[in-house]
């Protein structure tokens, strides 16, 4: 190791391997000629600038950590994130996501109705005429 | 002085009766739609196109109902109402239990509180309510579980024809504590359905027993053909039958009625368990708490639109915060409620799933989460329906049906 690489190494503190940070701070880089991150750098700015883009974030992994407790097991990110921003957007929280991963059993229900639909009208006078005569003037109370 | 006075909601009607010239209303104002339910009774009518309705909850307290004179002083005036009857003189309303001695009075789950003393006097104060009238004699439509109907309905019936002096007259007197005399009912006749009748009734017909179409939408004609679920959830029973191409499938109907399913067992009680732990746990004597009271609170709280300044109560000189008890009491009514009655239904083969019920403002959000693809039909859902709440349906819905009944009755022996 030269004297050069020994002074770098006591300015900067060592990196983890794993892309954990050290300290509390964590540095994002937006690749801009990436259309999808170029998107998500226009909606970071427009959240920083209401000062809203820690907190946006911090909820973001609050939730996964929830939901790791919760469960007790990790979960599949892009399952999760898809899931998420569905349930957000669509309001169908409840809709389970399949993947080939996913056990039969969680599968809604295969069964959606009948086959033998009647005409609306004649299900409506069946209905009717199925209660009898209700205000007839026949008094059986006191048989 | 406290005076109810009857709710009013606007008629609905299809619009091709708003057009028609010869439009006629099929029911007068002696038609009297009453659900005498567990939890709340109510009473509907239609008076010169408009719908009136009045609801209490089902309790009453003996009183005194003495207070001082005005020429004395204003204290010991209070905002109750009470209304003396033949037995005597009762409080009633929300919170009759704090202006009384006496313990309240209510009869919830037994199928003996059907034609009972207390099922009759919430009848009478409703009809009070709503200006109900006199010199007529009334028509009372009303339902039970369908589970209980058959043996219910005639003493129902008899009671009600009896009147006070058990003479089949037919007369009861009340008098409400803001009337100067007495009113006297004339009670007529008396019609007797199974609860849910009244629901189906509500979104497949007008207030006048047109029949309104829901188209679903989707490849499906109509969503009250083929399989129709009935899901009533009350206060204390929950009620689950089917309505095959519109006819009532009996069969269902003999298992219908689940005493444990209900709000009061699945929400009301733990709440009650938990509000009772937590006050022992902080070293204080746990509240003789009742069911109506929790019920009350979380009708305030449904009002509310289940938020939070809606969940806050004063109880033993402590003000609670049940938000978060209502809430996982909610979700887990929920939960039940997916799991031992709607998923059993879809793999039944369900078409639809038609709710009733006032257990449905607590578990509709998470219902409707769960069944994204399915068809449930709830009265916001349906034009005809707005305005009208999911806990009134039965009620309500028994004036359509009774429309609906004298036309087609009309039309078969015409």
């Amino acid at each position: 190791m030269t004297v050069q690489e020994r002074k770098r190494r006591r300015r900067r503190p060592q990196k983890p391997p794993n892309g954990q940070a050290n300290s509390g701070t964590y540095l994002l880089v937006f690749d801009l000629s990436d259309d999808a991150q170029a998107r998500a750098w226009e909606v970071a700015q427009e959240l920083a600038a209401q000062r809203r883009l820690k907190h946006v974030l911090v909820a973001l992994l609050l939730a996964i950590h929830t939901v790791q407790t919760q469960t007790g097991k990790a979960i599949d990110m892009l399952q999760f994130m898809a899931s998420f921003i569905t349930g957000l957007v669509s309001g169908r929280g409840g809709y389970v996501s399949i993947t080939d991963a996913t056990d039969p059993e969680e599968l809604p229900t295969m069964f959606a109705g009948t086959a033998d639909h009647d005409d609306p009208l004649a299900t409506r006078e069946n209905f009717a005429v199925g209660m009898g005569d209700l205000f007839s003037d026949e008094d059986d109370v006191w048989d | 002085m406290l005076r109810y006075k009857p709710n009013k909601v606007l008629a609905p009607l299809t619009p091709e009766a708003y057009q028609d010239t010869d439009f006629q209303w099929e029911l007068d104002e002696s038609i009297i739609a009453w659900d005498g339910g567990n939890g709340t009774s109510s009473a509907w009518r239609l008076v010169n196109g408009d719908l009136q309705y009045f609801m209490l909850p089902n309790v009453r307290v003996p009183v005194t109902g003495y207070s001082m004179n005005n020429d004395v002083t204003t204290i010991g005036l209070n905002e109750m109402v009470y209304a003396d009857v033949a037995e005597g003189r009762f409080a009633i309303g929300d919170n009759v239990w704090e202006v009384s001695k006496y313990p309240p009075e209510t009869f919830v789950n037994s199928g003996e509180r059907y034609g009972s003393q207390i099922h009759i006097f919430m009848l009478l104060c409703l009809l009070a309510a709503i200006n109900a009238p006199e010199e007529t004699p009334l028509t009372i439509v009303t339902s039970a579980p369908p589970g209980i109907v058959n043996s219910v309905a005639k003493t129902i019936k008899q009671n009600l024809r009896q009147g006070e002096a058990n003479d089949k007259s037919g007369v009861w007197t009340i008098r409400m504590s803001y009337d100067k005399k007495p009113r006297a009912f004339v009670i007529g006749k008396v019609v007797v359905v199974p609860e849910g009748v009244g629901a189906f009734s509500a979104y497949a017909f007008d207030a006048n027993g047109d029949d309104v179409l829901l188209p679903s939408g989707e490849d499906r004609d109509d969503l009250l053909t083929g399989n129709v679920h009935i899901h009533d959830a009350g206060h204390g029973t929950y009620d689950t039958y089917v309505v095959r191409n519109g006819k009532l499938d009996p069969e269902s109907m003999a298992l219908a009625t689940d005493r444990d399913a209900g709000v009061l067992r699945q929400m009301i009680e733990p709440i009650m368990d938990y509000i009772r732990d937590q006050f022992n746990r902080a070293g204080e004597t746990a509240p003789n708490l009742r069911p109506v009271q929790v019920d009350g609170w979380l009708r305030a709280w449904s009002s509310g639109g289940l938020r939070p300044r809606y969940a806050r109560v004063k109880l033993h000189g402590r003000v609670l915060d049940l938000q978060p008890i209502f809430e996982l009491s909610s979700k887990r009514y929920g939960r039940f409620v997916i799991e031992e009655k709607l998923e059993p239904s879809f793999r039944q083969g369900a078409d639809t799933i038609l709710l009733a019920g006032g257990g449905w403002m607590f578990t509709l959000p998470e219902v409707l989460k769960a069944y994204p693809n399915k068809q449930i039909l709830h009265p916001d859902k349906v034009e005809h329906l707005k305005g009208i709440p999911l806990w009134e349906l039965n009620a309500y819905g028994a004036l359509p049906m009774s429309a609906s009944n004298k036309k087609v009755n009309r039309k078969v022996t015409g």
